[in-house]
């Protein structure tokens, strides 16, 4: 009765969801395509728990529409019940039964029939085969975490749901894990939503990416695209870092003191300007002075700083050595522009600002 | 797998309401006595028994309470240092011989003292046998303070107990290391991080003393308790019984508040340092006088009691006055004690979810009205429910069904401690994650929540069954006509002199007790 054109395994539309006075979800939309895996990134108490809660049935949405694979899950006077929605969800703490070893741990939401077969199935995919009889507590905290995935996994849901799901793993082996977890959801073909507040992890294991600010979605796509394309400076310094100065666009071009940029744009800009595209070298007749240097073995931080106030940061190769007070010549592989003041949040999915991988080199 | 028809988002209440339909359901008739007491308080009850009256039994009440809780805190407070702070060998034994007399009803401890003195008393027979002369019957003030002092002191051991064992060394030595002696550490710095649990333990000997009918009834010290049960006993007019349990509910009930709010205030203090203090080196000589208190403590609380119980029925049997043992009062006693241990389980089940799921107003209540009715003296709830079953529940009078309703709403926070404390393990997500696997509420209650919970009900049961067994005055108040049970036997054999029926009676109790508090002791008391 609620079938429609659209089959996604996962959509929400117009989420509003608040408590008390704080606003949790403001306009939360979502789509997830089929196989993929879709990562909503943000800040801390941005709402990432409550949206994905809302989508696993747990919590009710004061208003919007959940469809699961084209049925209406929430919406007016429709709210679907956790157990019959065919979400999968991995949760922060894992949430393992403590009571039950790992096959009866996965074997949970099976019926009799195939279980065992099944449960074999999964714990094979996962890289726990063996470990049937092992309770729990008697595992490492990886292990954990691949039981969680596989519990949720057996039942064949139409989307799993994972909240924060390396943040209780040590920096190693979050790292080793989230390589692992993500081949498993290929192989299984599942589609995966997961929340986070990682960048690094959100940009190394998402087909999509979601990004999220005061309880809305304000840009969505491929992780190297919403890096390179930020719809908005805040979506530029969360996903990176970032440096800003104000600029002035006149007849088609931006000067600034390391070059002159072409842009569509007229009158006050913003200009962002990310580390790893800038280069210093050491010159006497340099337009920049060091003023900072953080050293990290395999590459360098250095702040340079340039007429018109303008601060920014190059992270380049460990040589040459420099030290703060060295005059420096800059050059800057592409910037990027915003509009000043900047305008409201764009809708998903449009690619604003002006990209130039351009290489400008200022005259020496 | 064909995914979920939608459901009218209204069509059942959602199962959380359940469990607060449910938890109201369970805490309603705990609101039959408190009714009744504050009945009793505000209307004119009271003032039919004199002002004089009133205040000598508050006096020698308070009198005995301040008494026993004076010496079982240092007592215990002692035993609870010997074994937490100092190297003092065979601690485990230790500490069990301590907090065993916790099973020794009070009645039976004051069998103990009259069955051990007197012409006939079995320690008067040792005393003349080494050439000495009888000991005379104790009886008033100081035999009910040795009774329930020797019975207190597990309560204050086991109160005292983890904050002595979560003492912060590091407070002690920066205390040291600024120059101030042994002495003034402990004064400044020791004695304060153990006061919240001193005064916890304080205010849970007064309420026991305070309530106690069993000692204070034998060894005839008057008291509220005796005298609201005389009142009741000797006149028709029960508008004095009513209004002296009133009053002494009034004041039960202001303790537990007192205990309860210091409870709360002592959380910062019993958090768990990050390194123990070294154990104090009590050398040979000390350790020869720790075990000699110790010795001492349970010789007077726990051996001498089954000795002087042991020898009478031994004089029973061989004087052939013993024919009978009280097999049926042994079958009664398990019976109401596994009844109230079940429907309490089964009750506590919902206040315990409500109260550990919902931090608010309504929870507060809950838990509220279950803590008051436990700190009410059993006494004065019986009293209560005499009342409120002859005026408003004529069909309920002197039934079993009343009186295991009555021991389940009084003895419900001792179960839903510890139910609350394992449902506090089971976190959220995990019913959570059953939901996501496509299980109903129902089931996920059924598969998860409950054998999560279920260690928690078993000894928390265990205790109810415990409290049940050597429950007194309620009993006494509430049972249908006849229905002897073995702690009915003992007060009464005993208040008749036949100390023959009774210790063999006692001893049969003790034994019974011993089971469950086994299952008690290693969940709750030794942690």
């Amino acid at each position: 009765m609620n079938s429609s054109a659209d089959h996604r395994p996962l959509s929400a539309r117009a989420l509003h969801k608040s408590f008390d006075a704080t606003v949790a979800l403001d306009d939360f939309n979502l789509e997830v395509e089929s196989g993929s895996l879709l990562t909503v990134l943000g800040p801390s108490g941005v709402g990432k728990t409550t949206a994905l809660r809302i989508l696993a049935g747990f919590e009710m949405p004061d208003s919007g529409t959940v469809r699961v694979n084209g049925q209406t899950v929430n919406g007016p006077g429709i709210f679907v019940p956790p157990e019959r929605r065919q979400v999968g969800m991995v949760f922060q703490d894992y949430a393992l039964f403590p009571h039950l070893n790992v096959a009866r741990n996965v074997a949970y939401g099976l019926d009799a029939r195939h279980r065992d077969l099944r449960v074999s199935q999964v714990l094979e995919m996962v890289g726990l085969a063996g470990f049937e009889k092992r309770m729990p507590h008697e595992l490492s905290a990886g292990q954990q975490q691949r039981v969680a995935l596989a519990r949720a996994l057996a039942p064949g849901p139409q989307v799993i749901l994972a909240d924060e799901p390396f943040s209780n793993l040590d920096a190693a082996l979050r790292k080793r894990l989230r390589a692992e977890v993500r081949s498993i959801l290929r192989e299984a073909r599942t589609t995966t939503i997961m929340v986070t507040h990682d960048q690094e992890e959100a940009l190394a294991v998402s087909d999509q990416l979601a990004l999220m600010n005061e309880g809305r979605v304000v840009q969505t796509g491929p992780p190297d695209h919403v890096y390179r394309n930020p719809a908005t400076s805040w979506v530029a310094e969360f996903l990176g870092d970032a440096d800003f100065f104000d600029a002035h666009a006149k007849g088609g071009r931006i000067t600034t003191p390391f070059g002159t940029f072409p842009t569509t744009r007229s009158g006050k800009v913003k200009v962002m300007v990310r580390p790893e595209s800038v280069t210093v070298f050491p010159h006497a007749q340099g337009v920049a002075v060091v003023t900072y240097r953080e050293f990290f073995g395999h590459d360098q931080l250095l702040s340079v700083k340039l007429p018109g106030k303008i601060t920014l940061r190059a992270r380049c190769w460990p040589q040459p050595a420099l030290a703060p007070g060295d005059r420096v010549a800059v050059s800057v592989d592409g910037i990027h522009i915003f509009d000043e003041p900047q305008a409201p949040p764009a809708p998903p999915e449009t690619p604003p600002g002006t990209p130039l991988p351009q290489r400008v080199v200022i005259p020496r | 797998m064909g995914v979920a028809r939608p459901v009218p988002r209204l069509r059942a209440l959602p199962p959380n309401t359940w469990w607060w339909v449910l938890a109201g359901v369970v805490m309603l008739p705990a609101a039959a006595p408190l009714g009744v007491l504050a009945y009793g308080l505000v209307s004119g009850v009271v003032t039919t028994v004199p002002v004089g009256r009133l205040l000598e039994l508050a006096a020698n009440t308070g009198a005995l309470a301040g008494a026993v809780t004076a010496t079982s805190l240092i007592i215990g407070g002692a035993s609870a240092w010997l074994v937490s702070r100092t190297d003092l060998p065979g601690k485990r034994l230790a500490t069990v011989l301590v907090i065993t007399p916790f099973a020794v009803p009070s009645f039976v401890g004051a069998l103990t003292l009259l069955g051990a003195t007197g012409a006939d008393g079995i320690l008067s027979a040792v005393f003349t046998w080494l050439g000495g002369g009888a000991i005379g019957y104790p009886s008033g003030f100081w035999a009910a303070w040795l009774v329930l002092s020797l019975i207190s002191v597990p309560l204050v051991h086991l109160a005292v107990t983890p904050a002595m064992h979560s003492l912060n060394p590091s407070l002690e030595e920066a205390a040291r290391g600024l120059g101030a002696g042994r002495l003034k550490v402990f004064w400044t710095v020791t004695l304060p991080q153990l006061r919240p649990s001193l005064t916890a333990g304080a205010l849970l000997v007064g309420l026991y003393t305070l309530s106690d009918f069993g000692a204070v009834s034998l060894l005839r010290y008057d008291t509220f308790t005796r005298a609201i049960y005389l009142e009741y006993a000797g006149r028709i007019d029960r508008r004095p019984a009513l209004g002296l349990a009133a009053v002494l509910a009034a004041v039960a009930v202001i303790l537990v508040w007192v205990e309860r709010s210091t409870r709360a205030k002592g959380v910062w203090f019993t958090a768990r340092p990050r390194r123990t203090a070294p154990p104090v080196r009590l050398g040979r000589f000390g350790k020869v006088i720790g075990w000699g208190f110790l010795g001492s403590l349970v010789t007077l609380s726990l051996l001498i009691p089954i000795a002087v119980l042991s020898a009478w029925m031994l004089r029973g049997l061989l004087s052939g006055t013993l024919v009978d043992a009280p097999w049926a009062e042994v079958g009664r006693s398990i019976w109401v004690a596994v009844l109230a241990a079940s429907v309490a389980a089964l009750a506590v089940t919902p206040l315990a979810m409500v109260t550990t799921r919902y931090r608010n107003r309504w929870a507060g209540l809950l838990e509220g009205g279950a803590w008051s009715l436990y700190g009410v003296p059993h006494i004065a709830t019986g009293m209560a429910m005499i009342v409120f079953s002859l005026r408003l529940a004529r069909p309920l009078y002197q039934t079993l069904a009343l009186l295991i309703g009555v021991y389940v709403i009084m003895f419900l926070p001792q179960i839903l401690g510890p139910s609350r404390d394992s449902l506090g393990r089971v976190s959220p997500s995990m019913e959570e994650a059953s939901r996501s696997l496509g299980r109903s509420p129902a089931r996920t209650f059924m598969t998860v929540t409950l054998p999560l919970m279920a260690p928690g009900l078993l000894s928390g049961a265990a205790l109810v069954f415990l409290t049940t067994l050597r429950e007194l005055p309620a009993t006494l108040l509430l049972r249908p006509a006849g229905f002897e049970t073995l702690a009915i036997r003992v007060w009464s054999a005993t208040g008749e002199g036949f100390y023959t029926q009774g210790a063999v009676a006692g001893l049969l109790l003790l034994l019974i007790a011993a089971l469950p508090l086994a299952v008690v002791a290693r969940h709750e008391l030794i942690r």
